[in-house]
């Protein structure tokens, strides 16, 4: 599969605030999709695929009706949530690399104004988030008693982890949330250009759940983003340049899952990605050393922190001393992440738009550009199983 | 605050979960235990995650164990918990039925005061409705 597959388009609406989009969800989704077909140089009876989140509400087969689309030869959810955006990707290139289909888009839609807060008390099936009845069912039954109701809290146990253990600092991750934001005051896209944040606004700031901290979570936006998978024989005759995916890698490591209670004890010190970090770097033919740039989807700074680590940028516990050196920023670090702004200050599109950064990286098209970068890697939903990975290649 | 936040859901109970309930209505902390491989494991579950076994013994544990991890809530992810924080949700590491980790809080300390290592034992909360809950308290 290595390089047969290529992203020939991107779409993506406007990015806003939550609460900022006019349009439905719904309207997203098909601008998002309409813009990458035309991105790629394709027509709309050429898309033959569709890929989705499983949260995703502009569910595929109403995408398809609503779009006037022709007949589809692969439809496919990938479990999760923001695991799933480099996932939906690899699963659109295994369709194309299969023969399955020709032409597959991956898209998510999300618009928080309009619909409940994934930051606000997150409902199980038996609860209903409005006023809190009902009974905590699943794994929820042994958490939400206790008030455990949201992912920054239940990330941030994580996080506080990995400080007792390693000594990380609350100015460490604050390194994560700079350097996303000084990427975004050079992406007009993005919802935070023009409002720099500093070390002392970002201690200063509200705690949210402590150890994290307001800079330390995602936003919540509004907005839609889309991508075109198809041959990389195909790719290189159409508009764009291609960009080549060297590698795809999703799953889950042995204990993992939404219990964080019942994993193994080095788990809560992981992303939980070190098996899809192998798997994605032997499928690309590359290691750490070959990735000049990286977008790491952004639930809380602390998971970026220990992703990085189980993608061999540095050794496990190393990663406060690795985003404090400088290492993460662009342009002159060793491995700039989240070039747009990321999850913490572009928008969060669910995670979707890291894979349009890396592919405007590879394009030479970034507002935040690595020179000369060949390899540029999406890891998507660390401590989220099944977590998923992407290596972009730059055409040549 | 101090405690534990009020107007949280309670557990639904079903055939897996139900002597973990019951024995917490009884004020005993109850763990899952492979008959056949010897595993703990908790949340409950219906089978043995390492051998597979369904014959499984609930074993009481003595309640002691160490803080693992905890956040403390500052901003209220409901209207209803706007009064409540901060407050403290903990991990702990259980001593005995091979050292399995259980969510829940400490009723007698203020959150900004809970550490990673805290000696902690189990404290029972009855809740109504059956239903009681195992909180804890510094050791």
């Amino acid at each position: 599969m290595r390089d047969k597959t290529a992203i020939a388009g991107i779409g993506e609406t406007a990015y806003t605030k939550r609460g900022g989009m006019a349009q439905s969800e719904m309207e997203c989704a098909c601008e998002a999709i309409l813009k990458a077909v035309d991105d790629a140089g394709l027509k709309l009876s050429d898309v033959d695929g569709l890929c989705a989140y499983s949260g995703e509400r502009s569910v595929l087969q109403e995408v398809a009706q609503t779009l006037g689309l022709g007949d589809l030869t692969f439809t496919n959810l990938y479990p999760g949530g923001g695991n799933s955006a480099a996932g939906v990707v690899g699963n659109a290139a295994m369709a194309v690399g299969t023969g399955t289909a020709q032409a597959v888009v991956a898209y998510r839609s999300i618009c928080q104004g309009q619909h409940p807060r994934f930051g606000q008390a997150r409902s199980g099936s038996g609860v209903a988030a409005a006023n809190l009845s009902g009974l905590a069912d699943g794994p929820r039954a042994f958490t939400q008693p206790f008030g455990q109701m949201s992912p920054a809290q239940m990330y941030a146990m994580d996080a506080q982890r990995h400080m007792h253990v390693y000594g990380t600092t609350s100015e460490q991750l604050g390194r994560i949330a700079l350097a996303s934001y000084a990427n975004a005051q050079r992406n007009p896209r993005a919802v935070m250009y023009g409002r720099p944040l500093t070390m002392e606004a970002y201690l200063a700031a509200r705690m949210i759940a402590d150890p994290y901290r307001l800079y330390d979570c995602c936003l919540e936006s509004d907005g839609a983003c889309a991508v075109l998978v198809t041959t990389t024989e195909r790719a290189r005759d159409l508009r764009r340049q291609p960009v080549l995916i060297a590698g795809a890698a999703q799953g889950m490591e042995k204990g993992d899952g939404p219990d964080k209670m019942r994993r193994p004890e080095h788990l809560w010190t992981s992303a939980g990605m070190t098996r899809v970090a192998k798997d994605v770097y032997a499928r690309a033919g590359i290691t750490a050393k070959d990735v000049q740039v990286a977008q790491f989807y952004e639930n809380f700074t602390g998971q970026v922190l220990m992703a990085i680590e189980d993608f061999g940028f540095c050794g496990r516990g190393e990663g406060g001393a690795f985003v404090a050196s400088g290492a993460i920023d662009w342009p002159n670090g060793r491995l700039p992440i989240n070039t747009a702004g990321g999850n913490l200050a572009e928008a969060y599109i669910h995670g979707l738009s890291l894979v349009l950064e890396g592919v405007k990286q590879m394009r030479g098209t970034s507002t935040s550009q690595v020179k000369n970068a060949e390899h540029c890697l999406v890891a998507a939903g660390p401590t989220a199983p099944p977590s998923s990975a992407l290596i972009l290649r730059r055409f040549r | 605050m101090k405690g534990a936040p009020k107007g949280m859901p309670l557990p639904a109970v079903n055939s897996v979960t139900e002597p973990f309930w019951t024995g917490c209505a009884g004020h005993k902390l109850l763990v899952q235990r492979c008959k056949a491989c010897g595993m703990h494991w908790h949340a409950p579950a219906p089978l043995c995650a390492h051998c597979q076994s369904r014959d499984y013994a609930w074993e009481e544990s003595r309640g002691t164990g160490a803080v693992y991890s905890f956040f403390v809530a500052h901003y209220a992810v409901h209207a209803s918990l706007k009064d409540q924080v901060p407050y403290g949700v903990v991990v702990v590491k259980l001593d005995d039925c091979g050292g399995v980790c259980i969510t829940s809080n400490l009723l007698d300390t203020e959150p900004g005061d809970i550490r990673v290592g805290m000696r902690v034992k189990v404290a029972w909360e009855d809740m109504g409705q059956g239903i009681t809950l195992p909180r804890f308290v510094r050791a």
